[in-house]
């Protein structure tokens, strides 16, 4: 299944520890493939406006993106607003996936638009539990490709 | 108000003992003009009515004179007469009758003489009349004298001469003439009274206006020393109640004078209390500044605290997810290992456990040593941005170039393994603690090291400059300024607050060195700002109060006020028996 329909993870996460542990629980719920990692808001948005023109991923591919808030020089806010506010990206799914659960954070990233916001839980089997839920929706996850086909 | 130089005579009225020109003083000069000029007037009719009386008097006076002259010729006649009759019976009758007729004529004459003493050329004719009428009686006593000695013959031829006709004639004459001069007096007399009545008529109407004349100028006058005063102090008190400025007080030494200088006191009392109520206003008004101020400041700090919580969470929740995800991840390596070593250690087995305790634990056991040196990394930065608040701190003049050069000196290797240029320019000294000020330039100088752009030779210069800054009046300002990576807008805001990072991967660090920086810099009253292009460098500038007084941090008096709320009704301390 999952092979037929490949959906690339973009991972902007600057702590190493995070991304790996969030890279092997996502393989262990069963997504092996299009896994990439970048460590802040700045490299994520270079990341997306050299896509076009760089075949290290496909036009074609379903992009999902998983966002961390706390990041160096752009923040994670900051790539959202940027990521929703361009014609050529907003149509991409953002989850937001960070330590902070400040309600007001939460809002402020669903008014910029993102999809989905989960909390990094220090509880390790929650956080594995939520990381396999996001698996798993991301696996029944298609993105409408152009021209219906 | 006016100062006393310009009007000297009210101020020094007290001193000078001087006639006082009182309001009554005034009205009865006002009402003495025309009672003077009244007793003149009076005086004029009085006189006057005397003149008339005199007139009247010489009327009558000469009336009697020319009745007494008619009668002595009456007299005379009747003398001649009897002598006559004498004369011709002889008879003795007569000659009492002239004896009586003769004294009554002396009589006459004398009465006329005393009437008329004071006219000169009346009495020179009064004596020719005498004369005559001795001439007369003489000739009379002759020739009764003639007939008595019965020489009636020589007394009839006496007669005949005719010499008592001529001295009658003459008699007739000079009484004439007498009495003629006394009717021309008489009428000379009146004619002075008709002019007199002419005169006191004009005198009448002429006095009339001139009381008219004088009334209006004591109305005047009243007017101008007592009325339009009364108005100006009226006016006056108004200016008083709409809070106008006085004109200067009114002149003279009257008691308007005394009124007016009394409102020009009171105004001054007005005035003194509106400008107390002015600074009091002032004073309530900066109080109420400040007081908005130090509530600005305390809703910022408490953003900031409540930013600081949020930070310091997210970073300490951070590492503790490493730690129970990679202590999980341990454990279920474990299992996997314990399951590898319950079967058969094929060589499939061998090199599954081998990879296992190679990449997963390894792997973990490196990330957990990771969080744990970062969790204690938060909490000694922690604890130096705690210890940075509450630090006594020593403020002395401190040098700064001595400052720079050993921070330089601690540096020396990190400078030369990036090839650094540093220039230092003429430092000012500055009144702060030492240490702190050592701690501010080794941060700000430390990340200029740190972020400088490998790309290029790193250039970073120390000095000062002559900004203006909010809130410091002309503060020593001084600058580090690098050409390294820069700082992009976005995230100049973010620049001093705690654990931002914006060169994560760059340096080692927990993004608290510049918050430090901020804290210090604050609590010595100062102000620490960035400005930074990306890619170009940026400027740290710091700015200190220019002198000890300014800076929080000296035990400065505390402020005077610049009112005294002195109370007015001091009670006396009580006194010990």
């Amino acid at each position: 299944m999952s092979t037929n329909h490949p959906v690339t993870i973009l991972l902007a996460e600057d702590d190493d520890g995070h991304a790996n542990l969030v890279q092997r629980n996502l393989e262990r719920a069963g997504l092996v493939n299009g896994f990439l990692r970048v460590r802040d808001g700045q490299e994520l948005l270079d990341c997306l406006s050299s896509r076009g023109a760089s075949h290290s991923m496909e036009l074609d591919e379903a992009i999902v993106i998983l966002l961390d808030i706390n990041m160096p020089r752009i923040d994670g806010i900051e790539a959202l607003k940027q990521i929703k506010a361009n014609p050529a990206t907003f149509r991409i799914p953002v989850i937001m996936l960070t330590t902070t659960d400040d309600p007001r954070e939460i809002d402020r990233c669903y008014e910029l638009g993102c999809n989905v916001y989960i909390t990094k839980p220090v509880e390790y089997d929650v956080f594995i539990d939520a990381i396999r839920r996001l698996g798993l929706f991301l696996q029944i996850v298609r993105r409408p490709r152009n021209g219906g086909k | 108000m006016p100062p006393a130089n310009e009007l000297p005579a009210p101020a020094l009225n007290q001193a000078r003992p001087k006639r006082r020109i009182t309001i009554l003083r005034k009205g009865l000069m006002v009402l003495a003009l025309p009672l003077l000029y009244q007793a003149v007037f009076i005086g004029l009719l009085l006189k006057r009515q005397h003149d008339l009386n005199d007139a009247q008097f010489w009327t009558l006076h000469t009336k009697t004179v020319m009745e007494t002259s008619d009668h002595l010729f009456l007299l005379l006649v009747t003398q001649h007469s009897n002598l006559r009759a004498y004369i011709l019976t002889g008879n003795p009758v007569f000659e009492d009758e002239m004896n009586n007729t003769q004294k009554n004529l002396r009589a006459a004459l004398l009465r006329l003489k005393a009437l008329i003493q004071d006219n000169r050329s009346q009495e020179d004719r009064l004596n020719h009349i005498a004369k005559l009428a001795q001439s007369q009686l003489e000739f009379q006593d002759q020739v009764i004298a003639e007939v008595r000695t019965s020489e009636r013959n020589k007394a009839v031829s006496e007669i005949k001469t005719l010499k008592g006709k001529e001295l009658m004639d003459d008699l007739q004459n000079a009484i004439d003439s007498f009495r003629a001069q006394e009717e021309k007096l008489d009428t000379e007399r009146l004619e002075t009274l008709r002019r007199s009545d002419v005169e006191q008529m004009w005198l009448l109407v002429g006095g009339m206006a001139v009381n008219l004349f004088v009334g209006a100028l004591a109305a005047g006058m009243f007017s101008r020393e007592i009325g339009s005063r009364i108005l100006a102090v009226a006016e006056n008190t108004r200016r008083i109640a709409c809070g106008e400025k006085l004109p200067p007080i009114l002149g003279g030494t009257d008691e308007i004078h005394d009124l007016d200088a009394q409102f020009h006191s009171m105004s001054d009392a007005l005035d003194g209390a509106r400008f107390k109520e002015r600074v009091y206003q002032q004073t309530l008004e900066r109080r109420a500044s400040e007081l908005t101020r130090a509530n600005r400041d305390l809703s910022h700090k408490t953003q900031e605290i409540e930013m600081f919580v949020y930070s310091v969470s997210h970073d300490l929740r951070s590492p503790l997810v490493n730690l129970q995800g990679f202590s999980k991840e341990l454990g279920t390596a474990r299992l996997a290992l314990q399951n590898i070593l319950a079967g058969d250690l094929s060589d499939e087995a061998r090199d599954s456990a081998k990879a296992l305790i190679e990449r997963d634990v390894t792997e973990s056991i490196h990330y957990i040593q990771t969080a744990v040196t970062r969790l204690s990394g938060i909490i000694d930065a922690l604890l130096r941005l705690s210890r940075a608040g509450r630090v006594e701190y020593r403020p002395a003049q401190v040098a700064l170039p001595l400052v720079i050069s050993r921070i330089l000196e601690a540096m020396r290797g990190t400078i030369a393994q990036r090839n650094v240029e540093i220039t230092v320019l003429d430092l000012a000294p500055v009144w702060a603690d030492p240490t702190a000020v050592e701690q501010i330039f080794a941060n700000l100088i430390g990340n200029a090291v740190n972020y400088l752009d490998p790309n290029r030779p790193g250039k970073i210069e120390i000095g000062m400059t002559e900004r203006q800054v909010d809130d410091l009046e002309h503060p020593l300002t001084y600058y580090v300024k690098d050409n390294g990576l820069g700082i992009a807008d976005a995230y100049l805001p973010k620049v001093f607050a705690v654990f931002q990072r914006l060169h994560g991967s760059v340096a080692p660090g927990e993004g608290v060195g510049l918050a430090l920086v901020r804290r210090m810099v604050e609590r010595h009253g100062g102000k620490v700002w960035v400005e930074s292009i990306e890619g170009v460098g940026s400027t740290f500038l710091v700015a200190f109060p220019a002198k000890a007084e300014f800076s929080p941090l000296s035990a400065v008096a505390p402020r005077k006020e610049s009112v005294n709320f002195r109370s007015r009704h001091l009670q006396c301390p009580p006194t010990t028996p």
